[in-house]
């Protein structure tokens, strides 16, 4: 019988090199009381002072953890930026950058893989790269690498957040192409779109007219940003440069192409969807010029509707410096205000939705592939992706004149987008941020390549400014200036765009749309952006589609309402389109689903019965707005569901609203459906309903609130990093927007003025990103319930962080 | 906290009392230590003190501290209560620091992190204190 002092031994010995041999470590190092990385956090202090070698600084927070920094150099200001921002948000910031470099897996582990995959194969680190050749000799170039060493200081001098210590690894240093790489990241979020592939493959699957149908490349309503003499209540909306002299919707007709996709693509184009933005991201702004207001100032609204994270993916505060006065919101891992107000003016993005993404097919054989009369090598790397706690992954990188080439299965695309070219977007929202008065914002916004957004801006002095950025490539096939709404014959030179130099620098003067041919107004009286289409008649093909007019359709009914009256626009009224609720997609369709009650079963009439003389407001305390949202979706699914399924399609193809909330009863959706039986839209609208009540039922629900509650998640999915639940008003379809099956929503809402009051301001959750701070959801909820916070710096009172100059000690 | 469990067990006769007195050499010196109520009582002290300390650099601490903290106490039996208590002390000591910062609340919100947590020192100093069994019980 062994001894008790070898069984202790054999015991000890045991625990011990368990405990430090095997994943019992990592828990150890984690979250081992008093010395575990991940309580690290609870207990921290960041110090007091800070060494700089730009000069003094200082940094003060207000009651809701949003910084005013001030310094006495620029680049003094953007080491300070740098340093609040790796305090605030270092692990977003890390996590931003591995997504874009393709790095996530080294962190996250098996989970990251198929993302990895992506983006590796895309380059986007060398498309950051290049924006880095452009950007590097220049002021912003000087601001970034200030920026990079305020990171790096607290990176290398302060504690990790939690989530380090969760995953177990240390972020690697911080660097100018890191904060490229987050530029990178907002310009796919709003502009890597592979509907042309998605179009493709239904048009292959389904036939062109179920592609036509879902695919619309334009919607029937009158609600341009710009609008003609002819849409505005009483005439007069200014000058409308840029638009209405064209011929059809810009050049080419659509919908006349797809012939050349092979229709293998199916799996690859539901891949790539994955890698595209939420269903229905979109942005509101508005602006109303001095003539019109209380103040004889202009007004300026913005909301731009993001994926709503925790922590926010906008980082609010306050700059001052030399030259510097800006108030607003950043992009964690860049230092400059991108939406905001500054001593001259205020100014808010809404996406265009512009088309500056091609997908070619190519004639392939084996390594090479043909492009006009010549066989060329694909341009192949290969890259390891590191997977934590799994087998690394070897990803063959292949690149064709066009960019990246993508391959799945049996499909292989090659991919063209502007993003993948050096950029002078930092350049832009840097001279941006220093503008004072419209001509340096617009000369400012010239250079601001990638995205393409539609910017309204107006300043003190009463001057106003709508346009467009971003590179608009113009395709040409054989010399032919060609529409973007189609898979390319890669092989054959179809779609070529002059002037683009994928992974390098282009010539920004040439091969675009010139920036004035672009739809934009100096003197706007009033006008309101909502993704809709720019104008009717483009001199210049912009889009393959634009976003449904719902919302374009109530603000300018809200705006347009004012302007009859005899009130003028004041801040209160700005304030109350911004959080209206009215949805115009009720107001379209209300009629419809109660004209349908004979064919419904008794449960599904009592749920529509709702709808009868309901005011359309998605309000959290209404029945009826619960009943009509969950019937969209029943509806939805109910018409196109069927037939999406038997050509193995998923929801990534289903249409917009406008389109299904629009179908007539004649439309072949009803009367000879790709697959499933003939049916009438009324019995179509009561299988839906009836749904409705069975969910509603099923869930236990008695208002929209209990429905529509936040759900905005950390990416770790861990319950406590998550904010808590709350309702909400507002829907995918109202001004106050708010998407809670795709999560997005309004991600800051700004409302600027010139008249000596503070301009207002809010985001969804907290500025500190570090889940101990009091700061971590502090916001979230007033911004539930449609509250603002005044934008007033805090320059009195405690400092948190004092840089001193490295000699100061 | 062990300290107390132990005191009925002093009064227990000692029918297989380790040979040796003090001056012979380290075990018996560590064995009279063990009998002294006084000394135990400030070994102990004293090894619950720097088990905390080193546990704030490094988790072996939790070990360090457990075996400790063990080694004052005359039996194995005695040294896992002990050990146990050590576990709790940390315990204490951490939730000290975190509601003198603020953040108790949020740190016993993270659930299931907070579990794991609470569970790493009740078993390590156990587990350090295990080490007592390596030489013969006191008493």
């Amino acid at each position: 019988m062994p001894s008790r002092r070898s069984v202790v031994a054999a015991l000890l010995a045991g625990s011990v090199g368990a405990a430090s041999l095997t994943e019992a470590r990592r828990y150890l190092d984690g979250f081992a009381p008093l010395s575990g990385e991940v309580w690290g956090a609870a207990t921290r202090n960041t110090n007091e002072r800070v060494a700089t070698p730009y000069g003094e600084g200082t940094v003060r927070y207000d009651d809701v953890g949003v910084p005013t920094i001030q310094a006495d150099t620029e680049q003094g200001l953007y080491f300070a930026v740098g340093y609040v921002h790796a305090a605030d948000r270092l692990f977003q910031m890390d996590l931003f950058r591995r997504r874009m470099a393709g790095t996530l897996a080294a962190a996250v582990g098996e989970q990251g893989v198929e993302t990895d995959l992506f983006y590796t194969s895309m380059d986007f680190q060398g498309a950051a790269e290049a924006n880095w050749e452009v950007v590097r000799d220049t002021p912003t170039g000087d601001a970034l690498e200030a920026y990079t060493a305020g990171v790096e200081a607290y990176r290398a001098r302060e504690g990790l957040p939690m989530e380090f210590g969760l995953l177990g690894y240390e972020p690697e240093p911080w660097t100018p192409v890191a904060s490229m790489l987050i530029e990178k990241q907002l310009a796919w979020g709003l502009t890597g779109s592979f509907r042309s592939l998605r179009r493709a493959t239904v048009a292959d699957g389904l036939g062109e007219e179920v592609a036509q149908s879902l695919f619309p490349s334009r919607l029937d309503h009158d609600v341009p940003i710009l609008r003609g003499e002819s849409q505005i209540p009483g005439g007069g909306n200014g000058e409308n440069g840029g638009g209405g002299n064209g011929g059809g919707d810009g050049e080419g007709s659509a919908g006349d192409s797809s012939a050349n996709f092979d229709g293998s693509a199916s799996s690859l184009s539901s891949w790539l969807s994955t890698f595209e933005s939420p269903r229905g991201t979109g942005s509101n702004s508005w602006l109303v010029s001095g003539e019109r207001t209380e103040s004889g100032r202009p007004l300026v609204a913005n909301d731009p509707h993001l994926t709503l994270v925790a922590p926010p993916v906008w980082h609010q505060m306050y700059q001052r410096g030399p030259g510097v006065s800006v108030d607003g919101v950043t992009f964690p891992g860049v230092p400059f205000v991108v939406i905001g107000q500054n001593r001259a003016g205020a100014w808010g993005f809404t996406n265009t939705n512009g088309d500056v993404l091609d997908v070619y097919t190519y004639e392939i054989d084996g390594d090479q592939y043909r492009y006009g009369e010549e066989w060329r090598e694909f341009d192949t790397t290969e890259r390891t992706v590191e997977v934590s706690g799994g087998a690394d992954r070897t990803v063959t990188v292949k690149k064709s004149v066009h960019g990246p080439v993508i391959q799945r299965e049996n499909a292989t695309v090659g991919v063209a987008w502007t993003g993948l070219q050096g950029s002078r977007t930092a350049i832009a929202v840097h001279e941006l941020d220093r503008s004072g008065n419209r001509e340096e914002a617009v000369a400012a916004l010239r250079k601001f390549d990638s995205p393409t957004q539609n910017v309204v801006y107006a300043d003190r002095e009463g001057d106003a400014f709508f346009g467009v950025t971003g590179l608009i490539p113009v395709r040409r096939t054989d010399g032919e200036v060609v529409r973007g709404d189609r898979v390319f014959d890669g092989s054959a030179r179809e779609g070529e765009w002059p002037g683009y130099a994928p992974y390098g620098v282009p010539d920004f003067e040439s091969g675009w749309i010139p920036f004035e041919e672009k739809p934009q107004t100096r003197e706007p009286d009033y006008l309101a952006t909502a993704n809709q289409r720019l104008v009717d008649d483009p001199e210049h093909y912009i889009a393959e589609s634009y976003a449904a007019p719902f919302r374009a359709q109530r603000i300018y009914d809200m705006l347009d309402e004012r302007a009859r009256s005899d009130e003028p626009f004041d801040f209160e009224y700005l304030q109350r389109v911004q959080l209206d609720t009215r949805d115009e997609r009720a107001a379209v369709f209300t009629e419809v689903v109660l004209a349908s009650r004979d064919a419904m079963s008794d449960r599904a009439r009592d749920a529509a019965d709702r709808l009868a003389g309901w005011d359309y407001r998605m309000d959290r305390d209404s029945r009826a707005a619960l009943v009509f949202q969950l019937f969209v979706d029943h509806y939805r699914r109910a018409v196109f569901e069927e037939t999406l399924d038997s050509a193995g399609l998923d929801d990534a193809y289903y249409p917009n609203d406008w389109v299904l909330l629009t179908l007539d009863p004649d439309s072949f959706w009803f009367r000879d459906p790709p697959a499933g039986e003939t049916r009438e839209r009324a019995a179509v609208v009561a299988e839906a309903m009836d749904e409705t009540a069975a969910e509603i039922d099923e869930a236990g629900y008695e208002t929209y609130g209990d429905y529509n509650r936040t759900a905005i998640d950390h990416p770790f999915g861990l319950g406590f990093l998550n904010y808590p639940r709350l309702p909400t008003d507002g829907s995918p379809g109202t001004v106050r927007n708010f998407r809670k099956e795709s999560g997005a929503g309004t991600s800051f809402r700004l409302l600027a003025r010139f008249d000596g009051d503070s301009s207002l301001g809010i985001v969804p959750g907290g500025n500190d990103g570090n889940y101990f701070s009091d700061h971590y959801h502090d916001q979230l909820d007033e911004w539930a319930d449609g509250e603002y916070r005044p934008l007033v710096p805090t320059t009195e009172g405690e400092v948190a962080v004092r840089f001193r100059g490295e000699d100061d000690g | 906290m062990a300290e107390g469990d132990g005191t009925a067990a002093e009064t227990v006769t000692e029918p297989e009392r380790p040979a040796g007195g003090p001056g012979d050499g380290p075990l018996p010196r560590l064995f009279a230590l063990q009998r002294d109520a006084r000394r135990r009582r400030m070994a102990t002290a004293g090894a619950l003190v720097l088990g905390t300390v080193l546990a704030t650099f490094h988790w072996a601490g939790l070990l360090v501290g457990g075996a400790l903290v063990g080694f004052s106490r005359p039996t194995l039996r005695r040294a896992l209560v002990a050990g146990f208590g050590f576990g709790v002390l940390v315990l204490l000591v951490t939730a000290a620091r975190f509601a003198l910062a603020g953040t108790l609340g949020a740190v016993l919100a993270t659930w299931p992190l907070v579990g794991v947590g609470v569970a790493i020192p009740l078993v390590a100093g156990p587990l350090g204190a295990l080490a007592r069994g390596l030489v013969r019980d006191a008493l």
